[in-house]
């Protein structure tokens, strides 16, 4: 068993709190309904046999995960070659203290990170702060949720919660004077403000989109540039890499390299695919002199031969939080995991365990949208249903969302059933006049009801506008902009 | 030791589920119409998907109009210092290595390959070509050699499962300028990266 760092409060908390944030609320919805025509037509255009692709990337990450033994080891055993240090880490806490161990060892007093989502997972920021060592995040998203304080609402887009307003007024406050409410000029501030801690680190820490098995190489796939430097100013670089994140050899990598840019929706490449095959050689002058490899197990391989083995398919790309209704009201930050959206629903009581995290699978609509979408063909729906089964089977549950909880995943089970509790929704929104009847209603129910912006069922909601869609694949009549 | 630990974990849990079955992974080939056959063609397409990418492109007639376009370019910008591959050391270029090459104004790289489907270049980091030169200056140039440009990345992938042993401890595909979404969802240029990039086409020497 592993563990996921879990933000403070409750599921129904947080998620009460986003709900009453109304420019959170639009932040999202805007973001939803320009991204998804555009994830679309970046799936379709220029690119023939979408899900041949699909097919494909799901059939190489599924290949390399029923053989993950050998794949690890010849993986490890390349890193070596080529003159990097591999350590395996079974939990979250060993991976941190080794981390820890090699700031200390080079008394490292900043370390520069690049966006990792399992350096979040771990917790590692807190841990190499509590031993002194100073962490700027770089990547802007997480750069700025880092100042902000807050915690990841998007895996591809940290602060995509967060309003052009809300950031100038963060950048203002740090610079200590006014910066113009443009992109533009709020980028630069950020790019000179980091520049200067690039040069200076001790440490970089990057994660790994994927390890190329036959080579023993690390590949990133990043839009900025910051994880390119992270990689190659710093005198040590530490990669953090799940164990489920390897490829064979680099001719397999073709489909999913091809598939996630679009998928997470870049573009048809990001600006950057970097290739890290070991440590500096001699004679250059970039590069680390000494590069750890930290292999992340933290749960992961508990879940091999099991029915959730195809989560580790999953390449991130963000594609199932982009199309999620769900993660469309509540945002990231209320499910209290890194990850978030229909993924995080499920990798997240997967990994730090049900006990922990008992609401996460029931924060779905069953809508199907994410496992339309997902390149590597992750069948979600049945994956939350599975975790369904298991928390009604007896693992311990908060008394209050006991009912709350079943009558939402009973309704959600079922489309129609579904339609007729979002039609008593409605009805009980009427009712909000009178605030004592509300109040008694459990669970997500209640936070949804406190949305100003649920839809009219039998007109707007989600599960209508998919049904008179008529087709489960067009995205476009998602969106209020597509439809 | 960790790792055999691991691995053994690993191989107790599949074994348990697998039926014993562990299959070969079936070769496999993007379709045949991204393969653009005819060189022309191909330099056709990765011109418009560079300039698409947000990336100045420009065809030179040969090699030795090279310095002449750079040095043209740091004039219309003003542009005083630039740092640059070990190949391109020219007098002229030499000149313009400023005191401090973290804050120079321009870097002059050359890219081994490059694929035409998303316009990006490849590089091939070694002592010769530091990866700084490409990723420090606010702006950067990028040398393609008429006939490296493939259709696709599948060709770049297959090139370096061949390299094996020889393969540099660093290589890096490049698409346009170094960008960021995450304000206000507007795309910006010059987040980390180079914000200006321009492309050098010359047919082979």
């Amino acid at each position: 068993m592993g563990s996921v760092d879990a933000a403070p409060g409750t599921f129904a908390g947080r998620t009460a709190h986003a709900l009453a944030n109304p420019s959170q609320t639009q932040a999202l919805r805007s973001y939803q309904d320009d991204i998804q025509p555009y994830a679309r037509q970046l799936t379709t255009d220029g690119l023939p046999q979408w899900d041949a692709w699909r097919d494909r990337v799901r059939d190489v990450r599924a290949h390399t995960i029923r053989n993950l033994d050998r794949y690890l080891e010849e993986f490890a055993g390349n890193v070596i070659k080529r003159g990097g240090r591999v350590f395996v880490a079974a939990t979250a806490a060993e991976a941190t203290a080794y981390v820890v161990g090699i700031a200390r060892d080079h008394g490292v007093r900043l370390a520069v990170k690049s966006k990792t989502m399992l350096g979040e997972e771990i917790g590692l920021n807190a841990a190499l702060e509590a031993a002194g060592v100073q962490v700027v995040e770089t990547d802007l998203g997480e750069y700025i949720i880092q100042l902000a304080g807050e915690r990841p609402a998007h895996i591809t887009g940290p602060c995509i919660h967060m309003s052009l307003e809300d950031v100038r007024a963060l950048f203002s406050r740090v610079a200590g004077r006014e910066l113009p409410p443009e992109p533009e000029a709020l980028t630069a501030y950020a790019r000179t403000a980091l520049r200067g801690r690039f040069l200076s680190a001790g440490m970089g820490i990057s994660g790994c989109n994927f390890g190329v098995a036959s080579s023993g190489s690390i590949v990133l796939v990043t839009n900025e540039g910051n994880g390119r430097l992270v990689t190659s100013i710093p005198p040590v670089n530490v990669v953090l890499m799940g164990m489920e994140r390897l490829v064979p050899d680099w001719t397999s990598l073709d489909a999913v390299l091809t598939v996630l840019p679009r998928a997470g929706v870049c573009g048809p490449s990001t600006a950057y695919v970097t290739a890290i095959s070991g440590p500096r050689r001699e004679g250059e002058t970039d590069g680390p002199a000494e590069m750890h490899v930290v292999i992340v197990d933290n749960g992961r391989s508990a879940l091999l031969g099991t029915e959730f083995e195809s989560v580790l398919r999953c390449i991130r790309c963000g594609s199932c939080i982009d199309h999620c209704p769900v993660w469309r009201h509540i945002g990231g930050q209320a499910y209290g995991s890194p990850y978030s959206g229909p993924i995080g629903a499920v990798i997240t009581p997967l990994l730090g365990g049900l006990g922990a995290w008992p609401e996460l699978p029931f924060a779905s609509s069953l809508c199907g949208a994410c496992e339309e979408v997902c390149p590597a063909r992750i069948p979600l729906p049945d994956l939350l249903l599975d975790l369904r089964r298991d928390v009604v089977r007896g693992v311990q549950q908060p008394a209050g969302w006991r009912l709350g909880m079943r009558s939402f995943a009973a309704a959600t089970e079922r489309p129609k059933a579904f339609g007729s509790a979002m039609r008593a929704a409605g009805l009980a929104r009427g009712m909000a006049r009178r605030p004592k009847l509300l109040a008694h209603l459990p669970g997500p129910l209640a936070a949804w009801l406190k949305s100003r912006d649920l839809p009219v069922p039998s007109t707007s909601s989600f599960s209508t506008q998919w049904r008179r869609a008529g087709k489960r694949g067009d995205t476009q009549n998602r969106g209020k902009r597509g439809a | 030791v960790e790792l055999e630990a691991l691995l053994s974990v690993v191989r107790q849990r599949l074994e348990r589920a697998a039926d014993g079955a562990t299959g070969v992974l079936p070769q496999w080939r993007p379709p045949d119409e991204l393969f653009v056959a005819d060189p022309a063609a191909r330099l056709a397409l990765f011109v418009t998907r560079a300039r698409e990418s947000g990336a100045t492109v420009e065809i030179l007639p040969s090699r030795v109009a090279l310095e002449p376009a750079v040095l043209e370019l740091l004039g219309e910008h003003g542009w005083r210092t630039m740092i640059f591959a070990e190949r391109f050391r020219t007098p002229a270029f030499e000149a313009l290595s400023g005191a401090e090459p973290a804050a120079a104004d321009f870097g002059l790289c050359e890219a081994v390959a490059a694929a035409a489907e998303t316009g990006s270049v490849m590089l091939a980091h070694d002592p010769g070509n530091p990866r700084r030169v490409s990723l420090l200056p606010p702006a950067v140039g990028f040398l393609v050699r008429a006939s490296s440009i493939v259709s696709r990345i599948t060709e770049l992938l297959e090139l370096l499962d061949e390299r094996g042993a020889a393969l540099e401890s660093c290589l890096t595909l490049v698409r346009g300028p170094s960008r960021s979404a995450d304000i206000g969802s507007v795309t910006c240029f010059g987040a980390h990266g180079p914000g200006m990039v321009y492309v050098w086409v010359v047919e082979d020497e």
